[in-house]
């Protein structure tokens, strides 16, 4: 009766095997976030970028430390909107082409640290900043993304897009446009650059 | 070499319990959770279209209720006056509706409804939005609203009695209106017998 089964060293040694291959390919298996990371496309200055739902194109850079803007009121003082760190505007076009929504813009400094456009109503540029601004499908819009950054996250920065106005979707294009933000590119804008860039309308600038 | 013994047909016989239930295990592995997944879009999206009569004038039902499309009209949008940017010209799409609420659909029921157009490449636009384009309406007294009247003088839909109301839309002015297709649809969650359905007219000729 005492009938024992015989043991085949084969199947056991590829049984460890496939168990150790398991737990080496589990331990190495990208994480979730990593899986339904934002899927980049890569474009410079000047390039039209089409994404799912956008397709964004962007023009010039300006750095300002502080922005003149029309009063609140119409016999109100203008406004002075300064920087914490400094204004950075890039002049874009963006037009969204699958459904009406916002694309929202963000500068990400070589070291990784991630800035949001400024928001629209810091500063507000009623339709020009295109921060929040809720675009027709087809109907391109032309204005800014201004971003307030430390002026140490300039060289080497990108400007980021995507759809919506909250943070990059998962799964989604997040367009990285290389706005050419070198060392030589980023002396010569702060050069350039004003203390008080006068953006009031034209009827209200002296 | 490698001589393998074939399974004997006695060997299927005898596991044929064993291999069915294989089979089922692995049909309802891939099943179950397409059909979450299927449900939970519906339950998100508006996907299932029910095709309006094509009849001009001929009512469709949709959610205990019957609507038609009783006119289209276009309007030229000047160069940054219909957006909160400037845009190049547009078009204005005002398109009327008469709902008639069937039994235990209130004005309130009719009030989340939405509406949607749709060209031939799926591009989408959104039926009184952006804000200027609402505000528009209400200076033109147009009413936005399926089941309440807030502009002019205040009504509701009453079961059993027409109930008009306009969806207008902002688009480029090179879509080709023959193509479009003209959406009205509820919360995706709300509708019944299946979730995710909506209500599809083919956009009528303008009469402009």
């Amino acid at each position: 009766m005492n009938r024992s089964l015989p043991i085949r060293w084969g199947l056991v040694v590829a049984t460890l095997a496939s168990l150790a291959l398991i737990v080496a390919l589990r331990r190495h298996e990208p994480s979730m976030d990593e899986k339904t990371a934002p899927m980049l496309i890569r474009g410079a200055t000047g390039q039209t970028l089409e994404a799912r739902n956008f397709s964004v194109k962007v023009g010039k850079l300006k750095l300002a430390h502080a922005y003149r803007l029309d009063p609140r009121t119409s016999d109100g003082p203008a406004r002075e909107v300064k920087a914490d760190g400094i204004w950075l505007s890039a002049l874009a076009e963006v037009t969204v082409t699958q459904a009406n929504g916002y694309v929202g813009a963000q500068l990400r400094a070589r070291d990784g640290r991630v800035y949001r456009a400024a928001p629209a109503d810091r500063p507000d540029l009623k339709g020009f900043n295109l921060a929040d601004l809720y675009l027709v499908t087809g109907l391109p819009a032309n204005g800014a993304y201004v971003f307030d950054v430390p002026i140490d996250a300039l060289e080497g920065a990108t400007l980021q897009f995507f759809s919506g106005n909250g943070a990059p979707a998962q799964l989604d294009h997040l367009a990285d446009v290389d706005v050419g933000l070198d060392a030589a590119h980023v002396k010569t804008l702060l050069d350039a650059a004003v203390p008080m860039l006068d953006l009031r309308s034209p009827e209200r600038a002296p | 070499m490698n001589d393998v013994a074939p399974v004997s047909p006695t060997w299927w016989r005898r596991q044929r319990a064993w291999l069915a239930a294989a089979v089922v295990l692995g049909v309802l592995a891939f099943y179950l959770p397409w059909r979450i997944n299927e449900r939970e879009l519906d339950r998100i999206r508006p996907r299932t279209a029910i095709a309006a009569a094509t009849d001009a004038q001929a009512w469709s039902d949709y959610e205990g209720a019957r609507w038609r499309i009783v006119g289209v009209r276009r309007d030229v949008a000047p160069v940054g006056t219909a957006a909160e940017y400037l845009h190049a010209e547009a078009t204005r799409l005002v398109i009327d509706f008469e709902v008639i609420p069937g039994a235990g659909v209130d004005a309130q029921r009719l009030d989340q409804c939405k509406g949607r157009l749709v060209d031939a490449n799926g591009r989408r636009w959104e039926a009184n939005f952006p804000a200027r384009l609402s505000t528009w309406m209400m200076r033109q007294r147009f009413n936005g609203t399926c089941g309440s009247r807030a502009t002019g003088e205040p009504a509701t839909a009453v079961e059993g009695q027409p109930f008009a109301f306009t969806h207008a839309y902002l688009i480029p002015s090179d879509v080709a209106l023959q193509d479009l297709h003209v959406d009205v649809f509820f919360p995706p969650f709300t509708t019944t017998p299946k979730m995710g359905t909506y209500l599809r007219f083919a956009s009528p000729a303008p009469r402009d």
